[in-house]
């Protein structure tokens, strides 16, 4: 630590943050994978060897060189929805999260600025939401909006938001007393000034962390969604749902077990990120999730 | 004992205005959204005649805050409703769903723990061994791990190819307390192992830097044998994050009581709530989400109370 501290002297704080995330290996390795899976999704069409819905196949066949992950009930070829699949997984994920951190972040800047029973109402406001298993609220949420990609995102950004509101309200009490926001407000900054120039950017750090680590509770939600038939409509490949289609069979196993895979590996390389850039920061914050 | 019941009663309290916000999300999720629930009451071929009658004898067409009021009495008074889909009381069905729920969380915890606790000490206590990196690794994949794939896994492996658990279905304990069990064995392995990670994770945590302390250093120095040090000094003072994460992790407890009640078909609460979901009985739905939600509150005035049993220096 000293020694990186020594060898990093008048670099900024961002590179050094960098460089500290580069030495974690198990970060590095999640970093890689979730590329792995961002550049498939992006470039599905090109890396799919078959279309995900065309049925090119005799059904139920076992892996081989021709189906790697084997083909599904009516023949469709189970790697090639699990590559297209993942676009659905990241949009899913990405909505989900950056809605939550923007409806969590305002409402925790406003709460933790503000103050007073502004504070009081959005913070108890908050502690309802948390009070729900998060599954079951975005569950209630999916079931009354009825299940598609985008009441999955919003119901799991929703149940989301509180955690981020939380953190940033915490930084923004600590920050309102430090020295440099005190002057700012005695030089006669506007509100507006002081939450985007002083506030702001001193949380950030703290959220996109936070956010990483979403991103694994956001996938496994929208997999447990889908899989109990409340997510992503069929046909479309998604990763939950496949799996509860091949649940019915269980002689076949590829067809749960790739998928399943898939949701596994994504999810381990979220949290291994999330902690990588924790490690990073200097930030103790506590998660309590992953 | 004065002081403590003071605070049970304080901390009762301020658990109201939260409840109370919860109510009403829970109201408002269910009433304020599209979807008329008189096609969930008389199917999609009743007249609009029909539909009128029924509006008026559930009261759909009050005022909002009006039905919400009348809703609330109604909880209060332990009348949770009707399913608008089986006609059975709400209380009724959760009066018969929630022992099944209990005894898989109740069964997946001590799991959790009788895993976790042991793996945290070790890996602690022989920090950067192979055991520590095991540890490490099992804990990290069992947290990432979905519990609905888990739980195929199990099944595809302890049911179809080794036979030897049930697949799914579920017998009453009273009635058959082995049978009861033999079925409830691959639920709790699949919700304790993703538990014992979480548990594995914060012992370890919370061992290494107990172990680093002043005193225990004495312990050792007074010639208390290492067993006594680590158990009886070390573990005894790492087991506060536990009761932390366990009361935080309910939440997720009953939400993965929903999927893997759903795969093994164990008619608890998170499969009545599944079922609810899809014939849109909006009674059921909120009875069961209102019912986790108490609960979650719950655990978490006992989990301060239970601070104050494993540490006696935590005064109310």
């Amino acid at each position: 630590m000293s020694a990186t501290a020594a060898s990093s002297a008048g670099i900024s704080p961002a590179r050094r943050y960098m460089r500290r995330f580069a030495t974690h290996k198990l970060g590095m390795l999640g970093l890689a994978f979730l590329i792995l899976v961002l550049v498939a999704a992006l470039l599905a069409p090109w890396i799919a060897p078959f279309p995900p819905q065309r049925i090119v196949a005799r059904a139920l066949q076992a892996p081989s060189w021709r189906h790697w992950f084997g083909t599904d009930e009516i023949g469709r070829d189970i790697f090639s929805r699990i590559v297209w699949g993942a676009q659905i997984s990241l949009q899913v994920v990405g909505y989900s999260v950056a809605g939550a951190a923007v409806i969590g972040a305002t409402i925790g800047l406003v709460a933790g600025y503000v103050g007073g029973w502004i504070d009081a109402l959005l913070m108890r406001l908050m502690d309802a939401v948390m009070a729900f298993p998060f599954l079951i609220f975005a569950l209630a949420i999916v079931a009354i909006l009825g299940p598609s990609v985008q009441n999955s995102a919003l119901a799991i950004a929703i149940a989301k938001a509180p955690g981020f509101a939380r953190i940033v309200r915490s930084e923004v009490l600590s920050l309102r007393s430090r020295q440099f926001v005190k002057a700012a407000i005695v030089a006669g900054a506007s509100n507006t000034r002081i939450i985007l120039r002083h506030l702001w950017p001193n949380v950030t750090g703290n959220l996109i962390i936070y956010a990483s680590l979403s991103g694994s509770t956001a996938l496994i939600t929208e997999s447990s969604l889908s899989f109990l038939g409340l997510g992503v409509r069929p046909p479309a490949p998604s990763w939950g749902y496949m799996i509860a289609i091949g649940m019915d069979r269980w002689q076949y196993w590829w067809m749960s077990v790739f998928p399943g895979l898939a949701i596994f590996l994504t999810v381990l390389a979220f949290n291994f990120v999330g902690d990588a850039l924790r490690d990073a920061s200097d930030s103790r914050l506590n998660l309590g999730t992953s | 004992m004065l002081k403590f019941l003071r605070f049970l009663a304080v901390r009762l309290a301020q658990m109201l205005p939260v409840l109370l916000l919860a109510s009403m999300i829970v109201f408002a999720l269910t009433n304020l959204l599209p979807g008329d629930p008189t096609y969930a009451i008389l199917g999609e071929n009743a007249g609009e005649a029909e539909r009128a009658a029924a509006r008026i004898r559930y009261g759909l067409d009050d005022p909002l805050p009006i039905q919400y009021l009348r809703w609330l009495t109604a909880i209060l008074s332990g009348d949770l409703g009707r399913s608008l889909y089986r006609g059975q009381y709400v209380l009724d069905m959760l009066v018969g769903r929630i022992p099944v729920t209990i005894q898989l969380c109740l069964m997946s915890i001590a799991l959790a723990m009788a895993i976790g606790i042991p793996a945290g000490v070790i890996a602690a206590k022989w920090r950067g061994s192979v055991a520590d990196t095991v540890v490490s690794v099992i804990s990290m994949a069992s947290v990432a791990m979905p519990y609905f794939w888990a739980a195929i896994l199990l099944i595809i492996t302890f049911s179809l190819h080794l036979g030897w658990l049930p697949s799914s279905g579920y017998v009453p304990f009273r009635e058959d307390p082995l049978r009861n069990l033999e079925l409830m064995l691959l639920p709790t392995v699949t919700i304790g192992t993703a538990f014992a990670g979480l548990i594995m994770r914060q012992v370890r945590g919370a061992m290494l830097e107990v172990l680093s302390f002043d005193y225990i250093r004495t312990a050792r120095a007074k010639g208390a044998s290492e067993a006594r040090v680590v158990i009886r000094h070390g573990l005894r003072n790492a087991l506060i994050p536990v009761i932390t994460v366990i009361g935080l992790q309910v939440g997720a407890l009953l939400g993965g009581a929903v999927v893997v009640e759903s795969v093994f078909s164990l008619p608890g609460l998170g499969s009545m709530m599944v079922e609810a979901i899809f014939s849109r009985d909006y009674p059921a739905i909120q009875g069961a989400v209102l019912f986790s939600v108490c609960c979650v509150l719950l655990v978490s005035v006992l989990v301060d109370v239970l601070y104050a049993v494993v540490d006696p220096r935590i005064e109310y």
